[in-house]
C-alpha cells in the first residue's frame, strides 16, 4: 500500500488564521479522498519547541476538525494511517509538510509528498537613523533624559541637569547620589523626568526629587522596578537586581513573570498575538516571548541591547545591536513580520561601544556610547524614521 | 660351505659386530653430548629473548607512563570528565604523542572503554577498545602481548598500559611496539641459531606471517611445528629439515607466547643448526665402515692364514677319504703335526690298513667261498650225470653176468646212455671251462640298440616258425643314441641269455618286449617277458652258476650274465612276481 | 526528524570568530595589498571557462564576481537584485524580457557599458532566447516562456565582458587583473572608474596551489591574509585565536557509484551502503562538528525539506539486505589522494561499513576526475554554486552523472522535492554531508560591511581594508 507523505508548504503570512485553515483543510480533503478510505488516522506534529509549535498545533487541531467533519475515525494509538505535520524553513521561505504514512514505511520512495511554498514577506518599510551628539563626558553615563533645552545625565553618584545655552550644553546643576556605597562595575541605571518630578533608578536603589535647582534629591534602598516601555507604563516593570547589571525581575499587571531567566535588556513589540517580547539573558542569547511569556524562539547575531520604538503607521520596531565582521557595534531595526523578526533598512554604525540603549518613548531612543580611544562616554539621541 | 669359508665368516662377522658396536657407542655419545650443548645454547638464546623483552617492555611502559603523565593528557583527562567534554577534538592527539614518544602502536581510551584516539588506525576513534575489559583490571606498569588490530591485518605488540586520573575520572594510555623483526634485531645471535617469530592470527599456518633472523629457508617447513604448539599450546621440540640434505636441518624448539586470559598469541622458535652434528656422525660412522672393512680384510686374510694352516690338514684327509671311497684302498694321509689333527691323520691310516687287510682277507674268504660254491655245483652237476651212469654200467654188469642175451641190447642201451651221460659231462665241463674261461672284455664304444635289434632279428625268425605257444618279440629302444663302452660279443651273450631264459619262461607263450632306454648316466637294457614269474626265494639264487628252475640247461646262463655285467661295471635287477612275469635290467655306464 | 522548525532570524548570518582587539571606531583607510592564498588553482579567471575541479569551482565562484559582473545578481533570499541592469519588465507570457541599464558604467579599458556590449556579449554563447539591443535597452525574446531568466542572467557564465584588442577579456568588476600566471599567481588592481566606487584596497594577490598546511603557515608568520581552511581545522582555528569566516554549509560531500548497476541485487547492495552511514560519529570528530551531516542533494537552509530525506544508521536493515546476497561485498572507495579530509572520512567509512559487513578497500586516487573508473564507489565533493534551486540541482546532476527529469515546476517546493528524490531514488549518489567553506584571516584584515559570505558569489574584497598596525588588544 503506497505511503502518502503530503508535504504541504503553507503560505505563512502573519495573518495566520485564514491561510492555514484553509491549507489545513486542503490537506483534509486530500486524506479524505484516497481510497481505500482509510480506517483510521492518527495526526502527529513534530518539532522543537517555540513559535512554530503553538502554530503547528493549531494546524494539527483545525486538521483534526475537518478530518472528523468528513466521517474519518481519529485515534490516539496506531492506526492505519498516520499524518505527521512539521514546518520547514527554505531560502523562499517556509513550508508546512505534512508526511502521509499508511504503514510503518521508512521508504522515502513510497511516501507521498507535497510541497507548498509560503513566500516570504519582504518588509515593504525601511528604517533609517538620525543621530544626534548631546553630551559628552568622562565619567559613566548610565541614562539622560532631554527635554527641550533641558538635559539631565544619571552618572553612577550624580544627577545633573544642563541648559542649552548658545548650541552647547552646560551644568546648571546636580546632585549627589546617596546611599549609593558601591559603585560597580558595569553600572546600569534609568533616569525619569516628568512633571512631578524626577526619578532614578540603580541596582536595588532609588533616587526621588523634584527637578528644580537647589532641591534635593533622595535615595533609598527598593526592590520595585521601573516601567519597561514608556510609552505603555504599565504593560510591565522591570528591576535591575541589587548589586548587579542586569534586571531579575520582569512583572505585568496580572503580576510576576515566573521561570523567566534573568536579562540585561528587553524591549516590546506588537506582535499579531499581542505584545512580543525580546530579552537578552545572560547567556547573550535573545529570547523571544508571545504575550503569555511562552518562549517562541531566539535571535541569534544581536547583542545585548534591545530598545523597542514605536513609528505610528511603519509599526513597531526593535532596535538592536549588531557586530559586523569587525566586532564593531551598530544597530539595526527588526520589525516583528508573522512570527519573526525582518530587519529594515539600514545599519546604524557605532564608533564606540553601546553602554546604554533605552527607548525614550515614540520613535525615539537613548543611547550611550563608550569611545574606546578616549575613554569617554557620549550620550547620542536617535530618532528612527520611517522611509518607503 | 667349507669349514674355511664358515670360519672366515666367522671371523669377518666378528670383526664387523665389533667395529660397528664400537661406532654406534661412539656415535651415542657424541650426539648426547652435542644435544646437550644445543639445548645449553638454546636455553641461552632464550634467556637473552625474555630479557631483551623485559627491558624493552620496561621502557615501553616508561613511555607509555610518560605519556599519561603528559600536560596534554591531564587537560585531556579534565576535559572528558566534564559533562560537556568532547572526546572528538582529540583525534589527532594519539598520533602525535607516538611520534613523539617512538611508540609503534598507541590509543588512548576514555572511561567507558570507548576509543579516544588512534595513533595506529585513526579511524577507530567512538569504538570500543577490544581490550576494554582487561583494561580496567590491569595494573599501571603491566607489560603483556596484546593482538592488535590494524587496518589491514592484526599484530602482536609487547604493550603497556598506564592511567590518567586526575580525581577520578579515567583515560587510559594504551602503547607498544610490534613484535617483529626489529624487535628480534636486538638478540645477538651465536653462529649456527635461528630465531622465529609467528604471530598467531590466522586461523591456519601462513609462512609470510613468519618473521626470522634468517632469510632464505622454505618456512613452509615450520608449518608442522607451529601447527603442534597451536594444538597444544605448549612448548614442543623438533627437527626441521631445509633442503634434501639431512646436514640443513635445525634442532628448533618452540615456545607459545601468551597475553592476557592465557590466549596464544605467537610462538616464538629457536633453532640450533645441526649440520656439525651431523657431519660429525656422518665422519664417524665413516670412519666405522673403513674400520670395519679393514678389520674384515685383515681378519679374513689373518683368518685365512690361519685356518688354511688348520684346514690344509683336514682337507688331505678328506681327500684320502675320498680315495678310500673310490675304491683306492691303500691311501695314506702324511699330516705333519702333532695335535689332534695328526692323531686323526695317524687313525686314518690305520684305518686304511685295516681295510686293506681285511679286503684280502674277505676276497680270499670269499674266493674260496666262491670256489666252494663252484665245486658244491660242478660235484652236484657231474653227480647227476654219475649216477645214470652208475646205474647204467650195473645194468650192464648184470645183463652181462645175469643175462647175456639181453647183453647186446642192454649194452647198446646202455652204452647210449653212458655217451648221453658223457655229453652231459662234457658240456657241464666245456660250460664249465668256458665259464671259467670267460675272458675279460674288450671295451670298445658299442651302440646297445644295433646289438638289441641284430638279436632280436635272429630270435624272430626263430619265434615266427613256432606255431604253438606263440611268443609276440617286441623291441622299444632308445631314441637317442645309446653308445656306451663295452664288448659288444659279450653284451650280445647277455642278450641272448636274458632271451633265452624269458622264452623258457613262457612254455605257453606270451609277449617278450627288450627295451633299451637311457637311465642316469648310461643305457638300460630290459628285457620282460609275461612267463611264470620267480618267487623270492628263485630270485635270491638265479644267478648262482648251476642254479637253474629249468629242465634243461645248465644253470650258467644268468651267472655269465651277471658275470659280463660285472665285468662291465654294470649293474643287474630282476624284477619279477609268482604269474606276472619277469624284467631283467641290465644298466650300462655310458662310454 | 529534524524539526523544520525555526532557524536563525538573522538573515545575515555571520560566524566569526571573538574579535582580536579591533574595536576602535576607525574609518575603513584605502590603499595596502591583501595577500590571498588558496589550495584551488585557476588557470585564467574568465567567465567563460568551463571548471571541472570542484576546488578550482568553488574558488572561480569567489574569484570571478570581483572582476566581472552581471546584470541581475540574486540576493540571500534568491531574489534577483539590480546590478548591471537597474531594472526590469517582462511580458505576461515571460517570453519577451527588457531590462535598463545602469548608467555610468565602464569596462576596465575604460569602454562604457552599453547595450551593444551586453549584446555582442551575451550573444558569444548559445542561448535559448535572443538578444537585442532596442535604443539602449536591452531585450530578450524566445520562443519559450523563461520564467527563470533573471535567475540565468545572474550565473557567472552570463558575467559582462567585452574582448579587448590583445584578445584579453575585460570586465567592469572592482578589480581589474594585472598578472595572472596560470594556476600559480594572479594580481588583480583596484579599479578606479568602478561606479560603486573604488575599492579600498589598492591590490590583491592571489597565491595559488598551495597546499593546507603551508598555508597554515603562512597565516601564522604572517605571510598572508586571507587562507582556506578545511572543516576540520575551523575549530582548533577557532581557540587558536585567528577570525574564522564560515559560509553557511555550501559544498556537498557524497558518495558516487561509478558503475551503478539496475539489477535488485545492486540497488540491495548499494540501500544497504547507505544504511550503514554513521554521518553523527564523523560529524563530530572528523568535522569537528562543522557543516551538517544530510541525506539530501541540497542543503535544508535553501530548500526546507532536506531534512525529509532522512539520515538514520540503521545496522540492522542493512545487514538483512546484505543477507539476500549471494556473497559479502567487497567495494574500493576512490577518494582525492591529497584530500586528508577526505581519506579520514574514507577510512572511518571503511570502518563502519565493515561491522554492517560490506568490506572496505580505500584507494587514493591522484587524478579523481580521470580515475573514478578505478573504483566502485568515489568520494565526491561538489560545491553548490547558486542559491536557486532549479539551477543548483542541475548543475550537481551533471557533476555527480545523474539525470533529472524534464518537467519540473521549480516553482513548487514539491515539485523539486520530487525531483530530488527521484535523483536519489536508487542510491547512485549518497549524499554525506554539507560543508562551509571556511577562511581564516589575518590581524590586519577589516571589513567594511559584513561579508556576505554564505551568498554563493564573491568574498567581496571591495568592501575589505586592511589596518596599517597590527591591532593590539586582547580577546574578550
Amino acid at each position: 500500500m503506497p505511503v502518502f507523505l503530503l508535504i504541504v508548504l503553507a503560505l505563512v503570512s502573519y495573518q495566520f488564521g485564514a491561510d492555514l485553515t484553509q491549507l489545513s483543510k486542503d490537506i483534509a480533503g486530500r486524506i479524505a479522498s484516497r481510497r481505500p478510505r482509510p480506517e483510521s488516522i492518527r495526526v502527529l506534529t513534530c518539532g522543537t519547541p517555540g513559535a512554530h509549535q503553538s502554530k503547528l498545533r493549531q494546524v494539527r487541531q483545525i486538521l483534526e476538525q475537518e478530518l472528523r467533519r468528513r466521517r474519518l475515525n481519529l485515534v490516539e494509538e496506531a492506526a492505519a494511517l498516520t499524518v505527521t505535520l512539521s514546518f520547514g524553513e527554505g531560502l523562499k521561505g517556509r513550508i508546512l509538510i505534512a508526511e502521509v504514512n499508511a504503514l510503518e514505511q521508512r521508504d522515502l520512495d513510497a511516501k507521498d509528498i507535497i510541497i507548498v511554498p509560503i513566500p516570504a514577506e519582504a518588509p515593504s518599510r525601511g528604517i533609517s537613523f538620525q543621530k544626534s551628539l548631546l553630551w559628552r563626558q568622562n565619567q559613566p553615563i548610565l541614562d539622560f533624559v532631554v527635554q527641550g533645552d533641558r538635559l539631565w545625565i544619571l552618572s553612577p553618584r550624580r544627577i545633573s541637569a544642563l541648559e542649552n545655552i548658545e548650541h552647547g550644553w552646560k551644568e546648571r546643576t546636580g546632585w549627589d547620589l546617596e546611599n549609593v556605597e558601591h559603585v560597580q562595575r558595569d553600572p546600569r541605571g534609568r533616569l525619569f523626568v516628568d512633571s512631578t518630578g524626577l526619578r532614578a533608578f540603580l541596582p536595588g536603589v532609588q533616587c526621588e526629587g523634584n527637578a528644580e535647582p537647589g532641591s534635593r534629591v533622595t535615595c533609598s534602598t527598593t526592590d520595585r522596578g521601573f516601567p519597561a516601555t514608556p510609552s505603555d507604563p504599565t504593560l510591565a516593570t522591570i528591576r535591575l537586581a541589587p548589586g548587579r547589571n542586569y534586571f531579575d525581575q520582569l512583572r505585568t499587571s496580572r503580576g510576576l513573570v515566573r521561570d523567566l531567566p534573568s536579562f540585561y535588556t528587553v524591549a516590546v513589540v506588537s506582535g499579531p498575538g499581542g505584545p512580543v517580547w525580546a530579552l537578552s539573558d545572560l547567556g547573550r542569547r535573545t529570547r523571544i516571548y508571545n504575550s503569555t511569556f511562552s518562549e517562541i524562539g531566539q535571535a541569534s547575531g544581536w547583542t545585548s541591547e534591545l530598545a523597542s520604538a514605536e513609528l505610528g503607521e511603519c509599526g513597531s520596531w526593535i532596535l538592536a545591536g549588531t557586530e559586523n565582521g569587525d566586532g564593531q557595534e551598530g544597530l539595526q531595526a527588526f520589525q516583528w513580520i508573522g512570527d519573526r523578526p525582518v530587519a529594515g533598512g539600514e545599519r546604524l554604525e557605532l564608533d564606540g561601544v553601546v553602554t546604554a540603549l533605552w527607548p525614550d518613548g515614540g520613535n525615539r531612543v537613548r543611547l550611550v556610547e563608550r569611545n574606546l580611544e578616549s575613554g569617554g562616554y557620549a550620550a547620542w539621541s536617535v530618532t528612527l524614521i520611517c522611509v518607503n | 660351505m667349507s669349514f674355511r669359508t664358515r670360519l672366515l665368516l666367522i671371523i669377518g662377522t666378528a670383526v664387523v659386530a665389533a667395529s660397528t658396536a664400537g661406532t654406534w657407542i661412539l656415535l651415542v655419545t657424541t650426539t648426547r653430548a652435542f644435544e646437550q650443548l644445543d639445548e645449553q645454547r638454546r636455553l641461552a638464546l632464550l634467556q637473552q629473548f625474555w630479557r631483551s623483552f623485559d627491558t624493552q617492555g620496561k621502557e615501553i611502559a616508561r613511555r607509555v607512563q610518560a605519556i599519561a603523565d603528559s600536560e596534554v593528557c591531564i587537560r585531556m583527562a579534565v576535559d572528558l570528565s566534564r559533562p560537556g567534554g568532547d572526546p572528538g577534538r582529540y583525534v589527532d592527539q594519539a598520533q602525535a604523542l607516538a611520534a613523539q614518544h617512538s611508540l609503534d602502536l598507541l590509543e588512548i581510551v576514555s572511561g567507558d572503554g570507548r576509543i579516544v584516539s588512534s595513533a595506529q588506525w585513526p579511524a577507530r576513534y567512538g569504538y570500543l577498545h577490544p581490550l576494554e575489559t582487561q583494561l580496567r583490571r590491569q595494573d599501571d606498569g603491566t607489560v603483556f602481548l596484546s593482538k592488535q588490530q590494524l587496518p589491514d591485518l592484526l599484530a602482536i605488540a609487547v604493550t603497556a598500559i598506564a592511567r590518567v586520573n586526575p580525581r577520578e575520572s579515567r583515560l587510559y594510555i594504551l602503547g607498544g611496539q610490534r613484535l617483529d623483526r626489529r624487535f628480534l634485531s636486538n638478540i645477538a645471535l651465536p653462529a649456527g641459531m635461528r630465531l622465529f617469530l609467528y604471530p598467531n592470527v590466522e586461523p591456519t599456518f601462513s609462512p609470510r606471517l613468519l618473521t626470522g633472523t634468517g632469510d632464505d629457508e622454505d618456512l613452509e617447513r615450520l608449518a608442522p611445528i607451529v601447527n603442534s604448539v597451536r594444538e597444544t599450546r605448549r612448548e614442543y621440540t623438533s627437527t626441521v629439515s631445509w633442503s634434501e640434505d639431512t646436514a640443513d636441518s635445525d634442532q628448533v624448539q618452540a615456545i607459545p607466547l601468551k597475553g592476557l586470559d592465557d590466549e596464544l598469541l605467537a610462538i616464538l622458535m629457536v633453532g640450533s643448526s645441526r649440520s656439525d652434528i651431523i657431519q660429525l656422525r656422518r665422519f664417524i660412522g665413516m670412519m666405522g665402515l673403513i674400520a670395519a672393512i679393514g678389520g674384515v680384510i685383515l681378519g679374513v686374510g689373518a683368518g685365512w692364514w690361519a685356518t688354511r694352516r688348520v684346514t690344509r690338514p683336514i682337507q688331505k684327509l678328506v681327500e684320502g677319504a675320498g680315495r678310500v671311497s673310490r675304491g683306492n684302498w691303500d691311501t695314506r694321509v702324511y699330516v705333519d703335526s702333532k695335535d689332534e689333527i695328526g692323531d686323526l691323520a695317524k687313525a686314518f691310516n690305520q684305518m686304511t690298513d685295516q681295510l686293506l687287510d681285511q679286503r684280502d682277507r674277505l676276497m680270499q674268504a670269499e674266493r674260496v667261498a666262491a670256489w666252494r660254491e663252484v665245486a658244491r655245483r660242478l660235484a652236484h652237476e657231474i653227480k647227476n650225470p654219475l649216477f645214470p651212469l652208475q646205474i647204467t654200467l650195473e645194468n650192464l654188469q648184470r645183463a652181462k653176468n645175469g643175462h647175456p642175451d639181453q647183453f647186446d641190447e642192454v649194452f647198446q642201451e646202455s652204452t647210449d646212455a653212458i655217451l648221453s651221460e658223457l655229453n652231459s659231462l662234457k658240456t657241464i665241463v666245456a660250460n664249465f671251462s668256458e665259464f671259467a674261461k670267460m675272458p675279460q672284455p674288450h671295451l670298445q664304444p658299442a651302440d646297445l640298440n644295433a646289438i638289441v635289434e641284430e638279436k632280436a632279428r635272429l630270435f624272430q625268425s626263430q619265434l615266427i616258425s613256432r606255431t604253438d605257444s606263440r611268443i609276440d618279440l617286441q623291441t622299444a629302444l632308445e631314441t637317442k643314441a645309446t653308445v656306451v663302452q663295452a664288448d659288444p660279443e659279450q653284451i650280445g651273450r647277455v642278450l641272448q641269455n636274458l632271451i633265452l631264459n624269458a622264452i623258457d619262461a613262457m612254455p605257453q607263450g606270451g609277449t617278450l618286449v627288450v627295451r633299451t632306454r637311457e637311465h642316469a648316466a648310461g643305457i638300460l637294457i630290459e628285457v620282460e617277458d609275461s612267463g611264470v614269474g620267480l618267487t623270492p626265494e628263485e630270485r635270491e639264487r638265479v644267478f648262482t652258476p648251476y642254479y637253474t628252475t629249468k629242465q634243461h640247461g645248465t644253470g650258467l646262463g644268468l651267472a655269465i650274465v651277471q658275470s659280463i655285467v660285472s665285468d662291465h661295471r654294470g649293474r643287474i635287477s630282476i624284477e619279477s612276481e609268482p604269474g606276472r612275469g619277469t624284467i631283467f635290467r641290465v644298466w650300462l655306464a655310458r662310454a | 526528524m529534524q524539526p523544520g522548525a525555526l532557524r536563525s532570524f538573522a538573515l545575515i548570518s555571520l560566524m566569526l570568530a571573538a574579535a582580536s582587539g579591533a574595536q576602535g571606531s576607525k574609518r575603513p583607510a584605502y590603499g595596502g595589498e591583501l595577500r590571498v592564498t588558496t589550495a584551488g588553482q585557476l588557470a585564467d579567471l574568465h567567465p567563460g571557462t568551463l571548471e571541472l575541479d570542484a576546488g578550482a569551482a568553488a574558488l572561480r565562484l569567489r574569484l570571478l564576481p570581483l572582476v566581472f559582473e552581471t546584470l541581475v545578481k540574486v540576493d540571500s533570499h534568491g531574489f534577483p537584485q539590480p546590478a548591471l541592469a537597474v531594472s526590469w519588465t517582462a511580458s505576461s507570457d515571460l517570453r519577451r524580457w527588457n531590462l535598463s541599464l545602469r548608467q555610468g558604467v565602464r569596462f576596465h579599458d575604460g569602454a562604457p557599458l552599453d547595450a551593444s556590449a551586453v549584446v555582442e556579449c551575451l550573444t558569444s554563447r548559445e542561448n535559448p532566447f535572443i538578444v537585442l539591443d532596442y535604443n539602449g535597452r536591452i531585450v530578450i525574446e524566445s520562443a519559450d516562456p523563461q520564467p527563470d531568466l533573471l535567475l540565468d542572467l545572474a550565473t557567472l557564465d552570463r558575467s559582462i565582458y567585452r574582448s579587448s584588442p590583445g584578445g584579453a577579456s575585460v570586465g567592469t568588476g572592482p578589480f581589474r587583473i594585472a598578472e595572472w600566471v596560470a594556476s600559480q599567481k594572479g594580481v588583480l588592481l583596484a579599479f578606479e572608474e568602478h561606479w560603486q566606487g573604488r575599492p579600498f584596497l589598492d591590490r590583491v594577490v592571489l597565491e595559488m596551489g598551495r597546499n593546507l598546511r603551508d598555508q597554515w603557515m603562512d597565516l601564522e608568520l604572517d605571510r598572508t591574509d586571507l587562507i582556506e581552511l578545511s572543516a576540520e581545522e575551523v575549530r582548533s582555528a577557532r581557540e587558536r585565536g585567528h577570525r574564522i569566516l564560515s559560509s553557511r554549509p555550501l559544498e556537498l560531500m557524497a558518495l558516487s557509484v561509478t558503475a551503478p548497476g539496475s539489477s535488485p541485487q545492486d540497488i540491495n547492495l548499494r540501500s544497504a551502503l547507505a544504511l550503514s552511514i554513521d554521518r553523527d560519529a564523523i560529524h563530530r570528530v572528523l568535522l569537528q562538528k562543522q557543516g551538517e551531516g544530510t541525506s539530501s542533494l541540497l542543503p535544508q537552509w535553501i530548500t526546507g525539506f532536506g531534512f525529509l530525506f532522512g539520515q538514520l544508521r540503521d545496522l540492522n536493515r542493512a545487514r538483512s539486505l546484505l543477507a539476500l546476497l549471494p556473497q559479502e561485498p567487497q567495494l574500493s572507495i576512490g577518494y582525492p589522494a591529497r584530500d586528508r579530509l577526505a581519506k579520514s572520512i574514507t577510512d572511518r567509512l571503511a570502518l563502519d561499513l565493515q561491522s554492517a559487513g560490506i568490506r572496505i578497500r580505500p584507494l587514493p586516487l591522484n587524478e579523481p576526475s580521470r580515475d573514478a573508473y578505478l573504483a566502485d564507489v568515489v568520494l565526491l565533493r561538489v560545491p553548490i554554486t547558486t542559491l536557486d534551486q532549479k539551477h543548483a540541482l542541475l548543475d550537481l546532476a551533471s557533476r555527480l552523472g545523474l539525470r533529472l527529469s524534464e518537467n519540473v515546476d521549480w516553482n513548487q517546493p514539491e515539485a523539486v522535492f520530487k525531483a530530488e528524490r527521484a535523483l536519489l531514488k536508487d542510491f547512485r549518489v549518497i549524499p554525506l554531508f554539507h560543508l562551509s567553506f571556511s577562511y581564516a584571516v589575518s590581524k590586519r584584515v577589516r571589513f567594511y560591511r559584513a561579508p556576505d559570505i554564505f551568498l554563493t558569489d564573491s568574498l567581496h574584497l571591495e568592501d575589505v581594508w586592511v589596518a596599517e598596525e597590527t591591532a593590539v588588544g586582547h580577546i574578550p
